[in-house]
């Protein structure tokens, strides 16, 4: 019996469109009646006595039929008993009220406010209901914000993002979110299931029920941790099965906060996280520009805007890849930081940078750092000095640097050291000497090319031995008689 | 009178374009539409945005790459006349042992020959010696002492082959695949798929240069041809002594201001002129009209050698800068490399020695050698090897075979070598049997098409993708052959 009446409680969001359908129309009907009577639009269609009797049986029809349906899908109890009882009662109201509308539509007087009121019960019970299963933000998360403002809806303040890793904030910018996505549905501000909520930093400290749930530094798994590490079948698993449940790096974020003391106002960087911790710290707060790559159409069509209005070349270096090869030089001395500071859009994408020859200098460079992906980058003929260098240092895949013709100095070099990826380093026309070259020696060098060209010295050596042996290799040959 | 419902109008569209013709393009044409204004929104903007030539740069038909490029630009050292590959790249004892002796008849049998029909034909040695040079230890005549210095940047190619015997046919062939005319030339090629790096300079540019002895193979206009593609995609010959471009100066008493008017009042009745005849070449004349202008700053500033420094011009071996000598045209190329020319080919004539091979070889490898190896080093010092491709090398070979005191033209076998471009230094590609007579079938050989279908490759473009339709048919600098040596890639 249970199973038939979950199985049909499913159909109330589908059926529930139907009443609203109808009383809709039956308004606009009335409407247009209404103005054909008074003459002022008499080309509209009036309505019979006969034909408003046939449309409210069939709206109450609908509406009793719609409303039963609820009360078996709220029977199922999945939902917010709160947000669920209010929508019960008005959906029922609505309901009666349709019902209600039908026994005494003939008496006029009562049939037009009865009509309206119906209308205003249909709206409520159809919010309510929206309410449910979408949220309660849904209509207005999008809403603009001046609109908001005259609405005296509360404006969210959009939190700051953390420069790095080291400077987020432990539970603000940390755990925080995680508790929002994964537990603040049923332990937030609608709901506080255990009488437990989470998203504040005192009231998850405060604890539930059964009391605190963070056993902050004991050997004993804390209570918030042992519930998320039960079986998924258990009964106190939290997230409940069914739910979304948290991602391993949540757990481990979270394991590492409640190990840590569970801090409230701390920076992440200043708790010496783990390596392990700090990686995913890392993937998720690197720096402004995400690592992942960019999408290749929105590069493309970004750059094809860019591109004319800064006087450079853009193109792309990969067939399918958002990849791109930026050429600044054709700018010349016109193109500088400022220039430089609106490729920011598409800097991800950025896999070749040629800004020889431009204005640009160490101030701008900050910029470039912001190029993760940058493999080629020609600094040649421009006012970088050592101290520009510094922003190049956290590139991991650079393999070409050309710094031909600039202030740079061997002070600047050692910055250079972290590029693990450096190939080619061009300094010609600098001030560089060749002794503080040999201080990125190792970084230089390709091993897997090396070992190549030693195979291949080896062979070399074998093709000398055997000329030797063949005799007439390498040598001059006089010719006496020169041929007729 | 422009209306586009102008009876005369209607009448060059109706000479245009068959029905068919129209019938496939207006259902291309909405697709294109459609995903051009997608990609550039300025596209669908209206008749305030008619593509005039100033503004609008050519960026290529190629709008992304079939494979990841490593080259961005070509020097083409081209050696007219046919360099011997036995005195140069291709040491061949074998040949040597047999010198003076009748030339084996198995290699000659059935074989085309150019003046050598109908004589006794005797084994020529090689009368310079090879030394193994660099790391890389490949073989290199001691007549380009200076070659050898960089024989660890550049990859020689043995096994190259040809199908023309004449100079202009073969010349034609190197440059466009085919000895027809009308064809486009590879440069030609290449600035239509990818466009130049700038607009103040031709995208593809011509110097010439020659020894001082008579006798050289003239070089026609044809091969730098841009055949059927629009013209403006044509080589430009700069003159290598004194100005580059003649007239570059303005006359006394006319200011850039006067001459910006007048190119602009040029520009719009050209203007009227293409809208009333539909010729597409009328672009290209107001594009040239522009370029001239814009090249009025830029030639000078290109040929301003004082600001090469002393220890540059000796590395080259300039004696005087601009003297049309080889070495001064290699470091305009090197300049004109940096401002972002696509495609740059210096043509030296001097190297169709039918006799007095000794001597004349010599000479031109002197005259060659050092600016050639200056290039390649100037260019490395500059971080510009790794996207510049150099190639060196002629339209042919010459004979193992003599003729009286030199060799005779050859088309199964020649040495070229090519540098920088992603191309991998050090490395000695294909072989020739033990005559040098033929290339060895060994999976590296090279014909002229595998040539430019590498050279497309290392643009990252795909060979048989760069079509272009002229009468009914698809072209390609390839045509229908073409295979891309990719073990010459680092």
């Amino acid at each position: 019996m249970n199973e038939i009446a979950a199985f049909l409680g499913r159909f109330h969001p589908v059926w529930v469109h139907l009443p609203i359908g109808i009383f809709i129309l039956l308004a606009a009907l009335e409407f247009a009646g209404l103005l054909a009577r008074l003459g002022w639009c008499p080309w509209l269609p009036d309505i019979s006595k006969r034909q408003r009797t046939f449309i409210l049986v069939l709206a109450a029809a609908a509406a009793v039929f719609t409303a039963a349906l609820g009360w078996l899908l709220a029977g199922s109890g999945d939902f917010d008993p709160a947000l669920v009882q209010t929508h019960r009662w008005l959906g029922v109201a609505a309901a009666g009220g349709a019902v209600l509308l039908l026994v005494v539509h003939r008496v006029w007087w009562l049939y037009g406010p009865l009509f309206v009121g119906c209308l205003v019960l249909l709206t409520l019970a159809g919010h309510a209901g929206g309410k449910i299963t979408h949220g309660s933000d849904y209509l207005t998360v999008h809403m603009p914000e001046r609109l908001k403002h005259y609405l005296g809806i509360p404006i969210p303040v959009p939190k700051p993002v953390p420069a790095d890793a080291a400077h987020a904030m432990a539970f603000d910018d940390v755990v925080q979110p995680i508790l929002e996505a994964r537990c603040a549905s049923c332990h937030g501000p609608s709901k506080s299931n255990g009488e437990l909520r989470v998203d504040t930093w005192e009231l998850i400290s405060k604890g539930g029920k059964h009391g605190p749930v963070l056993a902050a530094g004991k050997t004993s798994p804390s209570e918030l941790m042992r519930r998320i590490d039960l079986p998924i079948d258990e009964k106190e698993h939290m997230p409940p099965k069914g739910k979304p449940q948290l991602a391993e790096d949540d757990l481990a974020l979270l394991e590492w906060w409640i190990g840590a003391g569970a801090p409230h106002k701390a920076f992440a960087g200043s708790m010496s996280p783990p390596p392990a911790v700090s990686d995913i710290l890392d993937a998720r707060f690197g720096g402004k520009v995400p690592e992942v790559p960019p999408y290749r159409v929105a590069t493309l069509m970004r750059s094809s805007r860019l591109a004319p209005r800064l006087g450079i070349l853009i193109r792309p270096v990969s067939p399918d890849g958002p990849w791109i090869d930026v050429n600044a030089r054709v700018a010349g001395k016109a193109f500088g930081n400022d220039q430089l500071s609106q490729l920011v859009q598409i800097a991800p994408a950025v896999t070749w940078l040629d800004l020889g020859g431009t204005s640009v200098n160490d101030v701008g460079l900050v910029q470039v750092a912001a190029m993760h992906w940058l493999e080629r980058l020609r600094l040649d003929n421009t006012a970088v000095t050592d101290a520009g260098l510094v922003y190049i240092s956290n590139l991991k895949h650079l393999r070409y640097l050309n710094l031909r013709g600039t202030a740079v100095t061997d002070k600047g070099l050692p910055a250079l050291c972290t590029v693990t990826s450096l190939r080619a380093l061009y300094v010609w026309q600098t001030a560089v000497t060749p002794g503080a070259l040999k201080l990125l020696g190792d970084t230089l060098v390709d091993k897997r090319k090396d070992a190549r060209w030693q195979a291949e010295r080896d062979d070399l050596g074998r093709l000398i031995e055997e000329d030797r042996f063949m005799g007439d290799t390498g040598e001059s040959l006089r010719l006496d008689s020169r041929a007729p | 009178m422009n209306h586009p419902l102008d009876p005369r109008i209607l009448g060059q569209q109706q000479l245009a374009w068959s029905r068919r013709t129209f019938l496939g393009k207006s259902a291309q044409a909405l697709g294109a539409l459609a995903l051009g204004s997608l990609i550039n929104p300025k596209l669908l903007s209206g008749a305030a945005s008619v593509p005039s030539m100033a503004d609008d740069r050519w960026q290529g038909i190629i709008s992304s790459p079939q494979f990841p490029p490593k080259a961005k630009r070509v020097i083409h050292l081209y050696m007219a006349g046919g360099p011997s590959h036995l005195e140069t790249f291709d040491p061949k004892p074998e040949l040597n042992r047999i010198h003076g002796q009748p030339f084996p008849a198995s290699f000659t049998n059935g074989q085309q020959l150019a003046q050598l029909q109908n004589t006794k034909l005797l084994a020529r040695g090689c009368s310079f010696g090879f030394t193994r040079c660099g790391l890389s230890g490949q073989m290199i005549s001691d007549l380009l002492p200076y070659t050898q210095q960089i024989a660890d940047d550049i990859c020689i190619v043995r096994s190259m082959h040809t199908e023309q015997i004449n100079h202009d046919p073969a010349h034609a062939f190197m440059n466009a695949g085919t000895n027809i005319k009308g064809r486009p030339s590879m440069g030609s090629w290449l600035l239509y798929g990818l466009g130049a790096e700038t607009d103040n300079l031709p995208g593809y540019v011509v110097l010439m240069s020659r020894g001082p002895s008579g006798g050289e193979q003239p070089v026609s206009a044809r091969q730098w041809s841009a055949g059927f593609l629009p013209s403006r995609f044509q080589g430009v010959q700069f003159q290598s002594t004194g100005m580059p471009v003649h007239y570059v100066g303005n006359p006394d008493g006319v200011c850039q201001s006067t001459q910006r008017q007048v190119i602009d009042e040029i520009a719009r009745l050209n203007g009227i002129h293409e809208e009333e005849t539909l010729d597409p070449e009328v672009q290209t004349r107001i594009a040239q009209y522009e370029l001239a202008f814009k090249m009025q700053t830029s030639v000078p500033d290109l040929t301003d050698l004082s600001s090469e420094p002393e220890s540059i011009r000796e590395m080259y071996g300039v004696k005087e800068l601009g003297d049309g000598s080889f070495a001064s045209n290699c470091l305009v190329a090197r300049r004109l490399a940096e401002r972002g020319v696509r495609f740059i080919q210096l043509y030296h004539r001097g190297w169709d020695q039918h006799g007095n091979l000794d001597t004349d070889i010599k000479d031109v490898c002197k005259r060659v050698d050092q600016a050639s190896a200056a290039l390649v080093k100037d260019l490395k010092q500059r971080g510009m090897l790794e996207d510049t491709l150099v190639l060196w090398g002629g339209e042919f070979g010459r004979t193992p075979m003599g003729q009286g005191t030199g060799r005779d033209h050859h088309i199964n076998a020649f040495s070229v070598w090519m540098a920088g471009g992603g191309i991998r230094g050090g490395l000695t590609w294909g072989n020739t049997d033990e005559m040098g007579y033929h290339f060895l079938e060994d999976g590296q050989e090279m014909h002229v098409h595998d040539l430019h279908a590498t050279m497309l490759a290392s643009f990252g473009i795909d060979h048989e993708k760069l079509i272009y339709r002229f009468q009914g048919r698809d072209f390609r600098l390839t045509d229908v052959h073409g295979k891309v040596a990719r073990g010459l890639f680092a």
